[in-house]
This record gives C-alpha cells, structure tokens and sequence, in this order.
C-alpha cells in the first residue's frame, strides 16, 4: 500500500497537505535555497499590499516560553513589485502559490484582487483580514463578522482565484466569522493568524518589541487553534487549512483529526526549514502502520467521550 | 540541493571563559563551513538539549581555521540562548546553519587599515585582521571595553600584529575613555579603510569622524533575528540608496554596511 496525502482543497491540486503559513518562507526565493518549492503541497507567499509599506520599528521579534512574538508590520514592496520581482521566480516551480493579500482601506483588498486576477501562476489568494481597519480606529477587520464578509465578496466578485480567508483567533466566537466569509463565498478557510500579545523587558521596564505589541506564534498556540479548527469544521462546510505551532507530524495528524484539510508550518522552519522533510516521512510511516491510504479519511475524526 | 551547504553538524571542541562576561567556543566541522565562511559572515545556532529555545542564534564567526576545520565564537552571555551555551561541553554536537550573510568588503591591494571594536564587536574582527596583516595591509585596531575585567582580545591582536589601543570607560585599564575619544591619532594615518564593529552608542560616535576625514568605512550591525536566512524581515535596519531610503535585511543584505549607505543617526 503507498500512502496517498494528496488532495484538491478548493480547486488547488495539492501533492500533500504541507503549506507555508504566509510570511514565514518570504517570497519563496531564500526558503528556496534549502528546500525544493515541489515537494510542498502548496507555497503562500508574504501578505502585500498595494502600495509599499515600511512595517514596524524593530525589534520586530521576541522569543516567549513556548513561542515567538513579533509584529513585522507587513513590511512589502508593494503589489507591482512582488508581480515583477517574485511572482516570476516562484512561476519556475510547479508547486501551488498562494498570495496573501492584505490591506488597512477595505477598498484596497479588491483591488489586490483585481491585479492578481490578471497574472498567471496563482491558484489562490488568502484574504489577511487579519491587519488593522484604519478607517475604523485601528481594530481588526477580521474580528467583525460582517466587514469580514463583505471583503470576502468583494475579493470574489473581482476574481475567478480560489479565495481563502484566514481568520484572526482574537475573536470570541471565530465560527461567527467562519459563517460570514463562507456565505460570502469563500472557498476556504485559514487559521489561525497570531494570537495577540505582549512582553515586556523587566530590566528596561520597555516593551520587548518596538511596536510595543505583536502575534504569538509557535507551539504555545497549538492548542488555541486546534479548538478554533474544530470549532469552524463543525460550523461551516468550506475547507480549512489548519495552522498554529506545527513543528512535526505528530503535530499534522492532531489537526487534520480537529477537521483541518490541508495544514501550515510557520514558525517552525525558521528553526529547521527542512522540518516538511520531517513531516512528510513521519505521516508516511504513520499511515502505513495504521493501513491509512488516505490522509483525508482522518479529517474531522476526532473521538469524543460518549 | 544548497541546503547541504548550510546546515552542518560541528562539535564542540573548548568553550573556555576569556573574560568577566565573554566566552569563546570552538567548533570543529567538516570543512563545511571553516573552509567556507569569509571575515564578517555569521553563523546560526541551535542550542542542543534545548528544545525551550525555539529560534536559533545568530553569532559573527570570530575565525576559521581551515586546515584543522576549527571555527571560533566568541560570545557575550547576555540571556537565556548564551546563559545554556555555556553548559556546552567538548563532544557535544551542534547544529549551525551558515555561512550567512555578507563578510566584509577586503581591500584589493595593501592599505593602512582602522578597526573599531566594542566589546563583544571586537570578535567579528579578528579573521578580518588576520586576513588584512597576511595581505600586508597595515592594521590599527582600537578596542573598547566597560572595565579591565571585561577586556578581551588585546593579545590576540598583538599577535596578528596590529596596534592596539585599548580603551576601558572607567579607565581602569589602557586608555580612559570611549573608542571615540582616542581614534585621533589613527585618523590622520592615511587610513585606506576603516571597519567598525560594537554597540550603536558606539557607533553612532565613531562614523562621524570617519566621514568627516573621508575615510571610507563599513560597520556590521546586529539586531534580533527570526531566521537568519532572510524570510521573516524581523532584523531590518534603513539604509539610503540611490536618494531612497530603503528597508534591509541585516542577515541578508547585512550584516556588514557601507558608512555612506546606513542610517546610524537615530
């Protein structure tokens, strides 16, 4: 028996269900140079916007029991520059890309939309409704069900791109947001983005970062998304890529059982960006020895106490 | 694949005290990256045993020596990553992604040379001298340090053969002051290049007297680092290029600058 991790999660044809979290694997180039782009089930390049962005004063990142703090600000050069510059280069693969879109003027994410629209070599496009709403005061598109929704329409109506939304955790109740993006026409859903936090330097009584507060990332919130995983599945029919402190496959398997499709491994490759190496083989043999043939057939199959 | 000749496997042959608050560690590889990294390029580290420590750590590769396959850190203890270096004993394997970065831009023909070291800057120059003294350029070094407990590498660079003063702030060894109080007499030197290493209250002094003499400099920075290979944008420091002023990535760009090009005023 060969173990089969393929799958089509929204129209992508995916060798396996290994993606890298947007931001944690850049444009593609430098992860590149340790890793073969074609052995990932799909690659999701760094979140732009339209115009180029500075981000945020450094220090950008603080390493917390558990996991890593950061608040990059969505550093980018800007939509022509990643469609000149990067999209060429990641077009020499075969391998899926996703883009991240993400934007502070709700109008700005339709029209990332449309000019993506135009380009060959994108399978899908990931809706970062994760960023600050600048228009209103600086909360999170993503933590109102409604503006969520209504980008997610206007995302879909500029573009036949498969349209993933990825879900901020920052949230009471993430599956009243899960509702709105799929009424809304979302093919799938990502999460979780980074759970909000803060450090602060004893010694210097400053914050550890220079934006004063930032996303945790790493195996600390693992378990934070695993329940948002689960929470969705039972509450929208769309797929969901699970993402959140994936650093083996161990790791993978705990998600896909929460009813993730496909999963994201962010964090964990700045430490080892071989780690889907790792993965990949640990599901293998996991699969063999259990007479699983396909990864799918686990999704969602989580058992709970009678 | 390129990732063969980053990650590697070393072990740990001495990691021996040299100062009140500095350690040296001495790896030994199989040539894959003590044959490999140029004066000013870095290595990352995973600290072994300790899966606590999620990201890895960035250290300047004090140098090489290629025909034994030895590589030098030396390193500051300054939290927990280099608290649990310490514990490192010889045998112990760890695990380096490198060489990183850019070195050191190195003269073409021999010149007078400036190195401007502050504490834990003073090690990112030592394969930089060696290599400057063995290409007859004649070295100067100025090194600073908080107190004569702190100071290390005096004889080090002594035995490179460049002249060394040493500055403590509290004067209780060689020259009382900052390295910016006593870089005078080198300047007027006919200095071809200048190469400058240490905290940017350091630097920040230090460069404006190298551009007000027209002398032509590079000063490798550090910040916090994610992965060290250029994907996370987490050590970022504004350099102006061509009239812009531009965001770089200290791991990939950097970790060694142009005088002219970076942006140490703020």
């Amino acid at each position: 028996m060969k173990p089969d991790l393929s799958l089509n999660l929204c129209g992508i044809d995916m060798a396996n269900p290994i993606v890298t979290c947007s931001g944690t694997s850049g444009n593609g180039r430098e992860f590149a140079r340790f890793l073969d782009l074609n052995l990932l089930g799909a690659f999701t390049a760094k979140s732009i916007t339209l115009d180029k962005r500075p981000g945020n004063p450094t220090p950008r990142i603080a390493e917390c029991t558990g996991g890593i703090l950061n608040s990059i600000g969505i550093q980018s050069k800007g939509v022509e520059h990643f469609i000149q510059e990067d999209l060429p280069f990641l077009k020499q693969y075969s391998v899926p890309v996703i883009v991240s879109i993400s934007a502070t003027h709700q109008e700005d994410y339709a029209r990332l939309a449309e000019i993506l629209d135009q380009e060959d070599g994108i399978k899908a496009l990931e809706v970062n409704i994760s960023c600050p709403n600048l228009e209103a005061g600086g909360s999170s598109f993503g933590a109102d069900p409604e503006l969520s929704g209504r980008i997610i329409k206007q995302v879909k109506d500029r573009t036949h791109l498969s349209v993933i939304a990825k879900l901020t955790p920052n949230v009471t109740d993430i599956t009243l947001i899960a509702r709105s993006v799929e009424a809304n026409g979302a093919d799938a859903v990502s999460l979780i983005n980074t759970v909000a936090g803060m450090a602060i330097d004893i010694h210097s009584r400053r914050p550890k970062l220079g934006n004063v507060i930032g996303g945790l990332s790493g195996p600390a919130i693992k378990p934070i998304a695993i329940k948002k995983v689960w929470d969705t599945y039972r509450s929208v029919s769309i797929p969901i890529i699970g993402m959140g402190g994936i650093n083996s496959w161990e790791d993978v398997i705990e998600f896909i059982l929460a009813g993730s499709s496909a999963v994201g491994v962010g964090t964990g490759l700045f430490r080892n960006p071989l780690v889907v190496m790792d993965i990949l083989e640990g599901i293998t043999a996991f699969m063999k020895e259990n007479g699983i043939e396909r990864l799918d057939s686990l999704r969602g199959q989580v058992e709970l106490p009678s | 694949m390129e990732s063969n000749k980053l990650l590697h496997t070393a072990t740990v042959e001495e990691n021996t005290q040299i100062c009140a608050d500095h350690f040296q560690l001495i790896l030994k590889d199989d040539g894959g990256l003590s044959k490999t990294t140029l004066p000013g390029q870095f290595v990352n580290v995973v600290i072994p045993q300790r899966l606590d420590l999620l990201l890895r750590r960035p250290f300047s590769v004090a140098r090489t020596d290629p025909e034994k396959n030895l590589l030098y850190i030396v390193y500051r203890i300054v939290g927990k990553g280099t608290g649990a270096m310490v514990e490192l004993k010889p045998g112990t394997k760890i695990d380096l992604m490198g060489p990183l970065g850019n070195g050191w831009h190195l003269p073409k023909a021999p010149m007078n040379c400036l190195l401007v070291g502050g504490g834990c800057g003073v090690a990112p120059l030592w394969a930089l001298a060696e290599h400057l003294v063995r290409e007859r350029s004649r070295v100067f070094t100025v090194m600073g340090f908080q107190s004569r407990d702190k100071v290390f590498g005096e004889d080090i660079f002594r035995q490179i053969q460049s002249e060394v003063t040493v500055t403590t702030d509290d004067g209780s060894y060689g020259c009382e002051g900052f390295v910016c109080d006593h870089l005078e007499p080198y300047l007027n030197q006919k200095i071809g290049r200048a190469y400058v290493c240490g905290p940017m209250p350091m630097v920040r002094t230090v460069i404006p007297q190298l551009l007000q003499k027209k002398i032509e400099g590079e000063v490798s920075l550090e910040e916090i680092m994610g992965c060290g290979y250029g994907v996370c944008l987490s050590c970022v420091t504004e350099v102006e290029k061509d009239g812009r002023v531009q965001k770089q990535r200290i791991c990939t760009e950097g970790p060694v600058f142009s005088i002219r090009e970076v942006k140490w005023q703020s």
